[in-house]
């Protein structure tokens, strides 16, 4: 038996589960309960905030952390299954920079030998990041190779050139999952079938799990992969108690595979014991009916028009800019009226630089902030770091790739000089091939300062000297950092972008070079993969503090940030815009070929497709009403920031006005 | 850009520790984030037995915790005497755990640890905590008794553990402190604990933590020597570190499973 919290968001499920949580560890210690979140976010923020006198172990986990977790502590009897010996003490797991890595090695050498994706402009890893999509919703569904390879084939309806494509793209996940085993290198995808094949298919394992624990929760049921939903159901079918969370509106991770309407279908049954939540802490009591159009309008697409009195205006304008200054406008006088800056949130499908910078700006005019939760400042624009990387490239002599602005930056920084002084010494170094020249010989002692010049005869001496010492990058990094760059007063931001950059490459490095045998080209590939924003992109604000600024965030970014519980004023932006409906198929993958549904019809055409947008698109805007408490505006622009016309029918769907 | 907040933070005998040593580098190291994996910028050897005191960890986990199958250790023969010694050592007998976290809250004293071991003694009706030491310092060069590490460890099992496993386990005596290195498999520092300490102990926390929680400066250490080996002299003194220290902490086997994946579900 078990209980599901079943509501809308914001009706208090999670907040249940969390009291549940700390009335059993009270009363029969932490180590006894087993608990699921949706994200490493919530799960260290669940840690965070626990409040208890006394706690034990916390067992809480998303349900890769668990995966990987177990295959740890299990080894030696998943590696003697699989490969019949036992050859290493503990696995790797790879994360996603450096599966992207490997996969994208794969792609670009078939595609060298063997012509493969002929027709495709994408980049290798943009194709790798297609492929290892397919592995994991495979994995996640519990498909092994052959339904994979059927199920991407029967999509591909006869259509020669994408079943070429297919077949290829079968070869190559072929080739990586066999390198993965080989090596005991794995993946998500790897991670979650050996658990799977070799853990959970195991009545002693099995036992000793159900063991381990008296009872099991999990937040969001909704949200969490078949193969996960799988492992619940086994755990509640033996002697574990459950107590989990249902969220009637929150199938918006399709993307990723999370199965809403699977998970119904494994829970709601007679062992249930569903309490309906109908309160709603984050939300207007209009919220429930304009929840309901928005099924009726969007999803079953019966009526044509969304009214509520929560749609309090609409913001119209010709071109995008100005429409952007209205919404900010807007925003300025809510906040001039008291409203909380934390309390607004600006949701768009499209987070580009135009509207973050434009309403940055605006709102910065008139004393308040914006906190971009969609902001991915890459570490190679923080000048310290860039600093880091330019003296690699010198060091190894690959000044190739280095730009005379990126090198103008970099001197203007190490050897403090103004802007102009570091141009003309930039242009010179470039001049002669991007070498590092003597000051004398090209008559530039003078025209820098002396201190400047001093500190550059230093620097020069100083990469000579490291030249003679065959340093891994990363060692190389932190002789830079703790030789030339700590000494010029970094602010903590530069020092932890630094420490940012040391931990991003040692962790790659330490992963990869367990199989990448050409070490040369391994750094040259490193500073590639950094310059495309493959890698450290994203990580410098992990775990930063939440300003409290005005809130700008794409849909999905909103609803999957645990810190965000609700505001009182939603702006909708580029309502025209076709981003609100997303397909989920890309060229070579397609989340619903994997599913049940699948299964039965084993069809793909463009009416799937559109319902498969509009179901996404409802569960998006239902997630999202529940999350306000005042009001909603909508705003749009007839043409977009391209200057195109946009075309997308949630425009036609809001009647604001009540035309 | 501060990551944590005093109030927020859960003290460690390490946290403790390097309070006491120096506080910019408490102030780096626990609130700012700005955390420096152990084995960075330390030479290849040191490297090599650190992570092979983290292995002895793991092995030592799978072992206490009766983990399916057993570690075969063909490819290294040294962890294989390694853990051989420990089962002589140390059975796997009355186990109440292996990498035991104990967390404990009461006004705004925040507290944690990690235990490699907890033993249940049901004779002496207590608990024996088992620390395993991998470096290559013999325990008899130390000065381990009197440590941060020691009293916190058996201040808190005492304080928190014995309410926290008190419907599990009779307790009625003081718990006893256990180090062990596998390289001296003969040596072990066993570390008696009584109420007086206990009361000492108590004293002295309240009083450390108290000082934390209202200090705002964070200043440099005056001592120079204790620069030597920081991983920030960089940052505070433009100095390279001689050879940095290994701090306790980051030989534990907390690993931050969650970390390896960035993908939801």
């Amino acid at each position: 038996m078990y209980k599901i919290y079943s509501g809308s968001t914001g009706s208090g499920k999670s907040f249940k589960l969390k009291k549940e949580y700390q009335k059993l560890a009270s009363k029969i210690g932490s180590e006894e309960i087993l608990l699921f979140l949706n994200s490493a976010r919530s799960v260290s923020q669940f840690r965070e905030e626990i409040n208890l006198e006394m706690v034990g172990n916390l067992n809480v986990y998303t349900y890769f952390g668990f995966v990987n977790q177990q295959l740890n502590k299990n080894w030696p009897a998943v590696e003697r299954r699989y490969s019949g010996e036992n050859e290493i003490i503990e696995p790797t797991f790879m994360n996603i920079e450096t599966s992207h890595f490997l996969m994208s090695n794969y792609v670009a050498k078939y595609r060298e030998e063997k012509a493969y994706f002929r027709n495709i402009k994408a980049r290798p890893v943009q194709i790798a990041v297609q492929l290892i999509d397919n592995l994991n919703l495979a994995a996640f569904n519990m498909l092994n190779f052959e339904e994979l390879r059927q199920r991407l084939i029967s999509w591909t309806q006869n259509d020669e050139e994408r079943r070429e494509y297919a077949e290829q793209s079968i070869r190559i996940m072929k080739t990586f999952r066999k390198f993965s085993l080989n090596y005991r290198l794995f993946d998500y995808s790897a991670a979650v079938t050996l658990f799977n094949q070799y853990l959970l298919s195991d009545s002693e394992y099995l036992n000793n799990l159900n063991n381990s624990y008296s009872y099991l929760l999990v937040d969001d049921l909704e949200k969490l992969v078949p193969a996960g939903q799988s492992l619940i159901k086994t755990l509640t079918e033996n002697r574990l108690k459950g107590i989990f969370t249902f969220n009637e509106s929150g199938g918006f991770n399709r993307f990723f595979g999370g199965n809403p309407a699977a998970a119904k279908k494994k829970f709601f049954n007679s062992e249930a014991a569903i309490i309906q939540l109908k309160a709603n802490y984050t939300s207007s009591s209009a919220s429930v009916e304009l929840a309901e159009q928005i099924k009726e309008v969007v999803q079953e697409r019966e009526k044509n028009t969304l009214k509520s009195k929560l749609l309090l205006a609409e913001i119209d304008s010709e071109l995008r800019g100005e429409m952007l200054i209205k919404v900010a406008k807007e925003i300025i006088t809510l906040l001039k009226k008291g409203t909380k800056a934390d309390q607004i949130a600006v949701i768009s499908p499209n987070i580009d630089k135009v509207l973050s910078f434009s309403l940055e700006q605006i709102l910065e005019k008139n004393g308040y902030q914006l906190s971009n939760f969609n902001r991915s400042k890459r570490l190679i624009d923080i000048p310290f770091a860039r600093a880091l990387l330019i003296l690699y490239l010198f060091y190894c002599g690959k000044t190739n790739i280095v730009g005379i602005s990126s090198l103008q930056q970099a001197l203007s920084l190490l050897l403090e000089l103004d802007p102009l002084r570091s141009y003309i010494l930039a242009e010179e170094i470039a001049a002669s091939g991007m070498n590092l020249i003597d000051l004398d010989q090209s008559n530039l002692r003078g025209k820098i300062n002396f201190h400047s010049a001093e500190k550059y005869d230093y620097l020069r001496d100083w990469l000579q000297d490291k030249k003679e010492n065959k340093l891994e990058i990363e060692d190389f990094f932190q002789l830079v950092f703790s030789e030339l760059l700590a000494p010029l007063n970094p602010s903590e931001e530069d020092v932890f972008a630094c420490r940012q950059m040391i931990e991003s490459v040692a962790r790659f490095h330490q992963t990869v070079e367990n199989f990448h045998q050409e070490k040369d080209d391994l750094s040259e590939r490193y500073i590639n993969m950094i310059y495309e924003g493959t890698l450290a992109a994203e990580t410098l604000f992990k775990g930063q503090e939440k300003d409290k600024g005005v809130i700008l965030a794409s849909p999905y970014r909103f609803l999957f940030s645990p810190e965000l519980k609700g505001v009182d004023y939603l702006f909708l932006l580029d309502i025209s815009s076709n981003e609100w409906m997303q397909s989920i198929a890309k060229e070579l993958v397609n989340p619903y070929i994997y599913t049940d549904q699948w299964k039965k019809q084993a069809a793909w055409d463009d009416k799937i497709d559109q319902q498969i947008r509009l179901n996404q698109l409802s569960d998006f805007l239902i997630s999202l009403i529940y999350k306000v408490k005042k009001g909603i505006y909508v705003a749009d622009s007839f043409l977009n920031s391209s200057g195109r016309e946009q075309e997308g029918p949630l425009y036609r769907w809001f009647d604001v006005r009540g035309e | 850009m501060p990551l944590s907040t005093l109030n927020d933070l859960y003290f460690s005998q390490s946290a403790l520790a390097i309070f006491n040593k120096c506080r910019r580098r408490f102030k780096y190291r626990y609130l700012d984030g700005l955390y420096w994996p152990a084995e960075w910028g330390m030479n290849e050897e040191v490297k090599k037995d650190l992570k092979q005191g983290k292995l002895f960890h793991l092995l030592a986990e799978r072992y206490y915790s009766e983990t399916m199958g057993e570690t075969v250790l063909n490819s290294n023969q040294l962890l294989q005497s390694w853990l051989n010694r420990l089962k002589s050592f140390a059975a796997a007998k009355n186990v109440v755990s292996a990498e035991q976290e104990l967390r404990f809250q009461k006004n705004n004293l925040k507290l944690l640890a990690k235990y490699d071991l907890l033993k249940y003694d049901y004779e002496g009706k207590k608990f024996i905590i088992f620390d395993w030491k991998t470096d290559k310092k013999s325990l008899t060069e130390k000065d381990i008794e009197k440590s941060m590490q020691s009293r916190f460890y058996l201040f808190l099992l005492f304080e928190a553990g014995y309410k926290y496993f008190l419907n599990r386990y009779e307790l009625k005596n003081m718990p006893i402190l256990i180090y062990w290195n596998p390289r001296y498999p003969k040596e072990k520092v066993k570390i008696e604990y009584s109420k007086d300490d206990f009361k000492k102990d108590k004293n002295y926390f309240e009083i450390l933590i108290n000082e934390i929680l209202n200090e705002n400066e964070f200043s440099l250490t005056d001592d120079l020597n204790k620069c030597r080996f920081c991983e920030y002299r960089p940052i505070c003194r433009g100095k390279t570190t001689e050879n940095k220290e290994i701090i306790e902490d980051d030989l534990k086997l907390n690993l931050d499973w969650d970390s390896v994946e960035e993908m939801e579900f």
